[in-house]
């Protein structure tokens, strides 16, 4: 699995994807990892299906001792159907996860690990360097959903908001902002349910100051395409699988 | 370990948990077939005097094999539940290994082995329950078989008193085909069972772990 630096100061951002060992007909999955000197978080760790490849990638960078956190934006299968696996090596490390999903993420096969619920309003979480900030981005899709906001290194870890459906291979950054939208319109089309929902998030990130915008799906934003994307998104009807 | 093996496991336990239920329903029709038979040998009278024994004999072979079935369901459930964690076990110690050596040249690759060790341990100990639980399993089935090892005698005797029981034999004479089919079913499917759970535990101690 390809591993980048996004953001390498005080502390480290990393992204894990782009996995050449996944099987097909599994949606490509970015994974995240921020570094301090006293505490490592995994963000969105994955599915079971990229387990290996990410535990793997990440044992170049971290000790599975200094793995302390982990953060579920939401329930779904790519995002956390691998945490039964983490636990194994990561018996002490807390999930960070909205509080409706507990009891559904537990089906992983989870026995041991330490839930840490995120209450509807958001949160943070501080790692020494680094200090988190958990965002509400309810119904974007999942009824429960939270992104990460660094305000040092100015990320915004946006889960689903911002996916695209790419190509095996596809670059780390968004190189073209208009021939990304043919790869993401579909998507936030769909999976996104609620304008009012849509439209509460994107004014709740415009107050932020964001130098990358990070989806679990496809490609990152960078500069000015972060405001690129919240102009395009603003203006897209979203839900529209109602007949 | 293979997958396969853990698969075997998994679908035997959850074989011989349904297949056990069958018993259970069999000796509980026993049970009402020998209640209308204590009815007819009660309306028989003196001709129908040498069937009623009979009838608490079967009775009380019928109630044996439903306690121990309820023994054996809860023993069987354990066994499912233990299957599926071992199961779990052997892919995650799958995954790890695939991990340690695919990630051998990595700076922190050392700090998973604690972590590999203990899933290891946790893989053996599963494997002795498990054994355990078949075994305590098995002598529950032949339990079962000692019960209702007597049957056929048992049924050879209802058919001569039967036979007695004049106006009263064709009815008295279905009770004990219906005992004879039962508990031969029982035997079956316990002895189906049984070696089930025989070839489970040759594949654990094949296993060369």
């Amino acid at each position: 699995m390809k591993a980048t630096k996004i953001y390498d100061k005080q502390y480290q951002w990393f992204v894990f994807g782009r996995d050449p060992e996944k099987k097909a007909g599994i949606i490509d999955t970015n994974q995240y990892m921020i570094k301090t000197d006293s505490r490592t978080i995994l963000l969105d760790p994955g599915g079971i299906e990229v387990f290996a490849s990410m535990l793997t990638a990440v044992l170049h960078y971290v000790s599975v001792d200094d793995i302390t956190d982990l953060f579920a934006s939401h329930q779904d299968p790519d995002i956390i159907s691998s945490l039964g696996l983490w636990e194994e090596a990561l018996p002490h490390a807390k999930l960070h996860t909205p509080w409706i999903w507990e009891s559904f993420i537990r089906h992983f096969g989870s026995k041991n690990i330490t839930f840490a619920p995120i209450a509807d309003e958001g949160g943070n979480l501080d790692l020494g360097d680094a200090q988190l900030q958990f965002i509400p981005a309810h119904y974007l899709h999942a009824s429960g959903n939270f992104h990460v906001y660094d305000a040092e290194a100015k990320i915004l870890m946006s889960g689903d908001v911002g996916a695209a459906l790419e190509a095996e291979g596809a670059p780390m950054y968004v190189e073209d902002f208009e021939e990304q939208i043919d790869k993401m319109k579909m998507f936030h089309q769909r999976w996104m349910p609620s304008n009012r929902a849509k439209q509460d998030w994107i004014n709740r990130v415009r107050q932020l100051d964001i130098e990358i915008m990070a989806p679990q799906h496809g490609r990152l934003f960078r500069g000015d395409d972060v405001k690129r994307f919240l102009d395009w998104f603003e203006a897209l009807e979203v839900g529209v699988a109602i007949p | 370990m293979s997958s396969k093996n853990a698969e075997n496991i998994l679908i035997t336990a959850a074989t011989v948990t349904a297949e056990l239920s069958k018993v259970k329903k069999i000796a509980k029709e026993m049970s009402i077939a020998v209640m209308n038979a204590k009815a007819i040998s009660h309306r028989a009278g003196e001709a129908a005097l040498g069937f009623r024994p009979i009838t608490d004999f079967i009775d009380e072979m019928a109630q044996d094999v439903m306690q121990l079935v309820i023994k054996i369901t809860k023993e069987a459930f354990q066994l499912s539940q233990m299957a599926v964690e071992r199961t779990h076990l052997v892919s995650t110690e799958q995954q790890y290994n695939r991990i340690l050596n695919n990630a051998r040249e990595a700076r922190f690759v050392d700090s998973l082995k604690p972590a590999v060790s203990k899933i290891h341990k946790q893989y053996l100990s599963y494997q002795k329950t498990l054994q355990k639980n078949i075994i305590r399993l098995t002598q529950l089935l032949d339990d079962i078989q000692t019960s209702t090892k007597g049957s056929q005698v048992l049924s050879t005797t209802s058919r001569v008193e039967a036979s007695r029981a004049r106006g009263f034999s064709a009815s008295l004479e279905v009770v004990a085909d219906n005992l004879e089919q039962a508990t031969e079913k029982i035997r079956d499917l316990v002895k189906k069972s049984r070696n089930k759970l025989d070839d489970v535990l040759e594949i654990l101690k094949r296993e060369n772990y």
